[in-house]
């Protein structure tokens, strides 16, 4: 059991940690987040029962951590009269392990700015290179409402860098 | 070139990432069976102590504050028919009638000027 658990940390722990970073915006909660997913599939590794491929149920228990977590910073947001999305561009710019253009830090506020599912999606899609085959497999959502998905949240990035360019 | 460039980690954290959660089996040793249903137990058992317990005080409660209520009644009832019934009881208050000159010392003891006296004496 340990020897399968060790051969999913090799191959996955460092694409989970980029799509958890990408997630939750911070290499602290990142790091957190990543932990208690490799807790998680430690304790639930015995009841595996292969209906998906290893990696498939890996990064659904990362997805779900990582959605759980942005639901709980709103309920935290909310407690302190501030907006989620504030929240977290306060995190991407406060960052000290981006050494990103300004473009970059833009485009980073507009995912954060995003819905949860579709930022789920847009950072599966475009930064963890995934097929839509493959996240559909993860999100348990069909192709085409990834696709939908998808490119409403470009639609959105879109729009959200056209309006911070009229503003500055 | 990486999609993540514009990001990093600090050093060594990836290098040291697989042995930190490769240590994870080691800390989350599997629990036995009793371990693991315990703190079900101790839930189920507080739980049922605090039921009794809260049946115990409430009822305690309840008999008391009825009791005492009832015998408020009967403190009341019984004061109000003893002050009806009975005069004796109360102490009895000697008969005075208050005569001009207690009526004058209270007035100079209340601060009365020789004026204000001399016109009560004369219109009196």
């Amino acid at each position: 059991m340990e020897e399968l658990f060790n051969k999913i940390v090799r191959q996955e722990s460092e694409k989970l940690y980029w799509h958890l970073r990408r997630m939750v915006s911070s290499h602290e909660d990142a790091d957190d987040l990543l932990q208690e997913v490799f807790i998680k599939v430690w304790a639930a590794l015995p009841s595996f029962r292969g209906d998906s491929s290893m990696s498939t149920w890996v990064w659904r228990i990362a997805t779900n951590e990582a959605l759980n977590f942005l639901r709980k910073e709103k309920v935290r947001a909310a407690l302190r009269f501030t907006s989620i999305d504030a929240e977290a561009e306060r995190k991407i710019l406060a960052d000290p392990y981006f050494n990103g253009t300004e473009a970059e830090r833009r485009l980073s506020c507009a995912v954060a700015r995003l819905p949860e599912k579709q930022r789920q999606v847009f950072v599966m899609r475009y930064w963890d290179d995934l097929s839509y085959e493959e996240i559909s497999a993860i999100t348990g959502t069909s192709v085409g409402a990834l696709k939908a998905s998808y490119h409403l949240a470009q639609e959105k990035i879109r729009l959200n860098l056209s309006d911070s360019d009229v503003s500055k | 070139m990486t999609k993540h460039s514009d990001i990093f980690t600090p050093d060594g954290y990836l290098e040291n990432l697989q042995d930190r959660l490769m240590s994870i089996p080691a800390r989350e040793k599997q629990p036995s069976l009793m371990t693991r249903v315990m703190p079900y137990i101790a839930y189920a058992a507080s739980l049922v102590l605090l039921v009794v317990l809260g049946n115990f005080i409430l009822g305690k409660t309840a008999v008391s504050a009825d009791d005492t209520s009832t015998a408020d009644d009967w403190t009341y009832v019984s004061y109000l028919a003893q002050s009806l019934d009975a005069d004796c009881m109360l102490p009895e208050i000697p008969e005075y009638t208050l005569t001009e000159d207690d009526i004058v010392n209270y007035l100079v003891d209340d601060g009365l000027t020789l004026e204000e006296l001399v016109s009560y004496e004369e219109n009196h």
